[in-house]
């Protein structure tokens, strides 16, 4: 008995050096991050937290943000949705953080989804933006990638420009997970629009070794154009796959789909068919800021990195939060770095398109632009401006 | 009926991968009774190796498959010596628990090692396919189903040929009784871990030709099961049977019903394998003493 | 102070809760360190001291929460695996039909937590029972691999039922509510949980102790000359299952309500190796040890990680490798560590805890 009503008395401050509150101290902030750092998806998460990173040691170089360093605490959650949640409680009440940047792994946002308006912590996306904390809108959630829908929105204009033709027999290839289906379902959903007739829903699983079934498929059903969801070793098998049956079907994918790995191994002439969409311009393509995003890389460590578009995302993650935070001000803490962020307006100089938020838009970046890889330079090019698909996108989730 | 012809012969190009790394599995279990789980990841480690040698090492393609062989011999004798040899006898669970906690520590030292992106071989196998009768076949499957063959060949001509094989072969069947007639029982468990580590190596080398090389290539360990099983797990070539089989039936099921469905039909016709006839199609009945 | 051996003279003692006097010490011990638990990791106040991060290693009520529904799961597997030696990979396959069954009657049909659990220990007997008739011509590896198919098989399953009932986002679940009495903050899941794991373990024992849980470890240990006695092997074998896909199938609707959305990738064959990995450590046939096991297997990656994370990355050889790869280092350790005690201890944890009572008990007399 009396042990209880000692056990229940205290709790008041809860954890946390000195006087912390939210994770912020007089000289640092606490930030956390949530992503897959060993598990099936690390190719493409690492270098996105090193992006992240990378803006963290530059303001933390050049004296911090209002006189405080940012101490980023980086969480694994190896795309496991249990582990992942973990990591999300540890970093609201455990070891309490302001901002937690990331929940990259799909699985994780409708998880986390529902106790964001309790514990009122801002979360800054990252690669990832499901409809789970983008439709109804979520207060606390800024996310930075597009969703699927803007991504199927782009890749079907680009694969039908690329048929030449106006009406074009459309199969979508997705990996038959969850995230899968949803593109899969998002590319059907547009069956009959703009001249799309979607006539295959093929899968191909993550560990195939060949996808000579699915072209066959694509190849037997006379399709037009592909609609691509999966990762970059799909892709490569399925380029692959191509090249041996002589077919030429324009295949479009999805962002995390676009890596160098992708095209290797491909005669140039198949490995032109394939582009896949982006929010964000490697710094191959030099816009205004190509070259302070490669002199902070050099500086961080991560020079190399800079042409993978992963690694630019987490670089524009991490710029939206060091611009909240400066926002925020000398008084921060969770509430006015949700306030700051709401009125947030980012300029990425040409690293993506326009970045702002407000109370009823907190997407983040709605625009995107097809990438194909040019075997002689070994960069990506960009098709076209971000500007210039803006009008096919019909923002599903967020309208 | 072409469509049909060309599954098969799809089938068969993957199927001789699986061939290969079911029959590495298969012979370390006919030998040592170890249910190797880290079969799959000892194929990724021989695709890391051959990258290391042509990246770090500047290698070409021959050469730096040589060497990835020659180290995952090496690394099969380690494993032998350190993580096996000690553990002889345990029940089959705790042997699984090895070879699991093996699968472990080979993942996380891969990436430590090489990173966690994705890499690819710089120096390919000619591109290009030939069709013959409707039925195309590109020279990197055909490369691969040569390799394969003649590595089955020669592994077969070893171990029914010469004398290592033959007490390789007698440990198999009564360790005890080989013992007794001087066959020295560790080393055959060396040579039986080394050439599966070595088969295993092989195959990730080829496979690393038609897929882009990362961790997630261990996943293939799980297909030799249903293809050692299908083939009988005491029967060698058997594996290679099961392992073809298993790339047939797996093609077939992506190209008629659906891309999960290859999965699935493929741990179904395990399941029937084991409810019908658990020795396999080679294998012989096991009579156990009560 | 040497005690001797119990003698008991009859069933209903040894049937009994408690068997040494010694053992109501044991009791007060364990119900002390429950309460200090939530104190400890929830408010992190005691007796006006205030823990920090570092003093408890940085862990909290989510861990621990996370960790006992694992140890309900391993103690669960143990019965199957360990009991009546049936090695069967078809734990997710069992979670995720608790989880299905929670999505249905919480989320669809609105039943209230208890109902809901009951009726996922009911769909999971059924399951159980079929996934347990390979077990009727199978023995060791080849149920062990037609249990592995079966996982897939059921996967596969799951992903059409989430796609046909729910979206492919996964299946979302309720708040658990017990009455007016709602789940909803970790200290409540930390009682809960407790109270679930209090009344497996009880429920456990008393059928261990029972003839048919002796039936289990027959059909274990001496199948043939067991059935030569007139024990229904077969029997024996589906009851084990369906005891063992019971209390899993329970345990699985509770991770669903704890997570509040699961999809498929949350059972992947990973998470099953994982509760082997939990059973065989700690020791195979034993309750204790399938909770040591659990505790390890789940908490030690943590204690690991957090004290990796602070390391200087000028630290030689192992401060690059902690920094960048802390993952994978812990990973590496972990499998070290399982091969280190299985090769010195195949009997599992458990055997250190025996071999400690043992010494207790005999002393002064202990070797």
């Amino acid at each position: 008995m009396a042990l209880m009503s000692l056990a229940a008395c205290g709790g008041g401050g809860g954890a946390g050096e000195g006087s912390a509150h939210d994770g912020v101290t007089d000289t640092t902030i606490k930030v956390g991050t949530i992503s897959d750092r060993t598990g099936p998806t690390a190719a493409n998460m690492e270098p996105w937290l090193h992006g992240v990173m990378t803006v963290v040691d530059e303001a933390n170089d050049n004296g911090g943000v209002n006189g405080r360093k940012i101490d980023l605490k980086t969480e694994d959650d190896k795309y496991d949705g249990s582990l992942g949640l973990a990591a999300y409680k540890k970093l609201v009440s455990q070891d309490p953080v302001v901002a937690i940047v990331g929940v990259n792994t799909g699985d994780l946002q409708p998880i986390v989804a529902p106790l964001l308006d309790k514990d009122k912590v801002p979360v800054i996306g990252g690669q990832t933006s499901t409809k789970s904390l983008l439709k109804p809108l979520q207060k606390y959630f800024f996310g930075v990638s597009p969703d699927y829908s803007v991504q199927v929105d782009v890749m079907l204009a680009y694969g039908q420009q690329q048929t030449g033709k106006d009406q074009t027999r459309v199969a979508v290839v997705d990996n038959g997970t969850s995230t899968g289906v949803e593109v899969a379902d998002l590319v059907k959903e547009r069956n009959g629009k703009n001249g799309y007739n979607v006539v295959d829903s093929i899968v191909l699983p993550p560990d195939a070794t060949t996808a000579d079934a699915v072209v066959q498929k694509l190849m037997s059903d006379h399709v037009d154009q592909v609609a691509y969801h999966g990762n970059s070793t799909g892709v490569n098998l399925l380029l692959k796959a191509q090249q041996k049956f002589g077919a030429h079907f324009p295949i479009v994918g999805i962002a995390p789909s676009g890596t160098a790995a992708s095209f290797a191994g491909i005669d140039p002439k198949f490995g032109k068919d394939f582009a896949f969409v982006q929010a964000v311009t490697p710094s191959a393509i030099k816009v205004a800021g190509t070259a302070d995003m490669v002199k902070a890389a050099d500086a961080a460590g991560y020079g190399d990195e800079t042409t993978d578009p992963a690694y630019v995302t987490g670089y524009i993650s991490g710029t939206v939060l060091v611009e909240g935070l400066k926002a925020a001000g000398k008084d921060l803490d969770r509430a006015s770095l949700t306030d700051a962020l709401e009125h947030l307006n980012v300029d990425t100089a040409g690293l993506s398109g326009p970045l702002s938020y407000s109370a009823t838009k907190h997407a983040g970046l709605d625009a995107m632009r097809p990438y194909t890889w040019d075997y002689k330079s070994k960069s990506f090019i960009a098709a076209g401006e971000f500007s210039d698909y803006s009008d096919v996108i019909t923002n599903e989730y967020t309208k | 009926m072409a469509e049909f012809t060309q599954y098969v012969v799809s089938g068969l190009a993957v199927g001789s991968i699986y061939g290969l790394v079911a029959l590495g599995f298969v012979l370390i279990f006919k030998s040592t009774d170890i249910f190797n789980f880290a079969q799959g990841d000892l194929v990724m480690v021989g695709a890391y190796l051959g990258f290391g040698a042509m990246d770090r090492l500047g290698m070409p393609f021959w050469a730096a498959a040589i060497t990835a062989l020659l180290v995952a011999a090496l690394l099969g004798l380690g494993l032998q010596q350190v993580v096996f040899r000690p553990m002889l006898g345990n029940s089959l669970l705790t042997m699984v628990m090895i070879t699991i906690a093996l699968s472990l520590i080979i993942r996380g030292v891969v990436v430590i090692i090489f990173g966690p992106l994705d890499k690819t071989y710089p120096d390919q196998l000619p591109g290009g396919a030939m069709t013959v009768a409707g039925v195309t076949l590109s020279y990197v499957d055909l490369i691969i189903m040569g390799v394969a063959a003649v590595a089955i060949a020669c592994f077969t001509v070893f171990f029914q040929f010469s004398k290592t094989g033959l007490q390789m072969r007698a440990i198999g069947e009564n360790s005890e009784a080989a013992a007794v007639c001087g066959v020295n029982a560790n080393r055959m468990f060396s040579v039986a871990i080394m050439v599966g580590t070595v088969t295993a190596a092989a195959g990730g080398l080829l496979l690393a030709n038609l897929q882009i090389v990362s961790p997630q290539l261990s996943d293939i360990g799980l297909i030799a099961f249903p293809a050692a099983v299908l083939g009988g797990m005491h029967s060698i070539p058997g594996a290679v049977v099961g392992g073809l089989t298993i790339g047939v039936i797996g093609q077939l099921s992506a190209g008629y019903v659906d891309g999960t469905a290859a999965n699935v039909t493929i741990y179904l016709v395990l399941l029937l394998v084991l409810l019908i006839r658990p020795t396999g199609i080679f294998g012989a009945r096991e009579v156990v003493r009560v | 102070m040497a005690q001797r051996s119990i003698m008991l003279t009859d069933y209903r003692r040894d049937g009994g809760l408690f068997q040494r006097r010694s053992s109501w010490v044991v009791v007060v011990v364990a119900v002390v360190g429950l309460l200090l638990v939530p104190a400890i990791f929830g408010d992190r106040y005691l007796f006006g001291h205030y823990f920090s991060n570092s003093e408890i290693l940085g862990f909290g009520l989510p861990q621990i929460n996370s960790a006992l529904i694992a140890v309900v799961g391993a103690i669960a597997l143990n019965v199957l695996v360990g009991f009546t030696g049936l090695v069967s990979l078809g734990h997710a396959a069992f979670l995720a039909v608790g989880a299905c069954t929670a999505a249905l009657a919480g989320t669809e049909w609105g039943w209230p937590l208890i109902p809901v659990l009951l009726l996922a220990g009911v769909v999971g007997i059924l399951v159980g029972v079929v996934v347990g008739l390979p077990s009727l011509r199978l023995r060791g590896l080849y149920l062990m691999l037609a249990t592995l198919a079966l996982h897939f098989i059921m996967l596969y399953i799951f992903l059409r039922f989430q796609l046909k009932f729910f979206t492919p986002a996964g299946l979302p679940f309720n708040t658990a509510s017990i009455g007016s009495f709602a789940v909803d903050t970790e200290k409540k899941w930390y009682w809960t949980l407790i109270v679930v794991l209090g009344l497996v373990l009880l429920g456990l024992r008393n059928l261990m102790k029972s003839r048919h849980g002796r039936s289990f470890i027959a059909a274990r240990d001496h199948d043939i000359a067991a059935s030569s006695l007139g024990m229904n092997v077969p029997r024996v074998r589906l009851a084990s299952f369906a005891v063992s896909s019971f209390i899993v199938s329970v345990i699985g609707a509770l991770y669903a309500y704890y997570l509040g959305h699961l999809s498929d990738t949350s059972f992947s064959l990973t998470l099953v190796i994982g509760y082997f990995a939990m059973v065989i450590i700690g020791g195979i046939g034993s309750t204790g040890g399938a909770v040591l096991g659990a505790l390890l297997w789940t908490l030690l990656p943590q204690v690991l990680t957090f004290a990796t994370t602070d390391v200087d990355p000028t630290t030689p050889v192992i401060g690059n490798m902690l920094t960048t790869y802390q993952g994978q280092t812990v990973s590496v350790v972990m499998g070290i560590l399982i091969i280190l005690i299985l090769r010195f201890r195949p009997e599992g944890l458990i055997s250190y805890w025996k071999a400690v009572v043992h010494a207790c008990r005999r002393w002064p007399y202990s070797p």
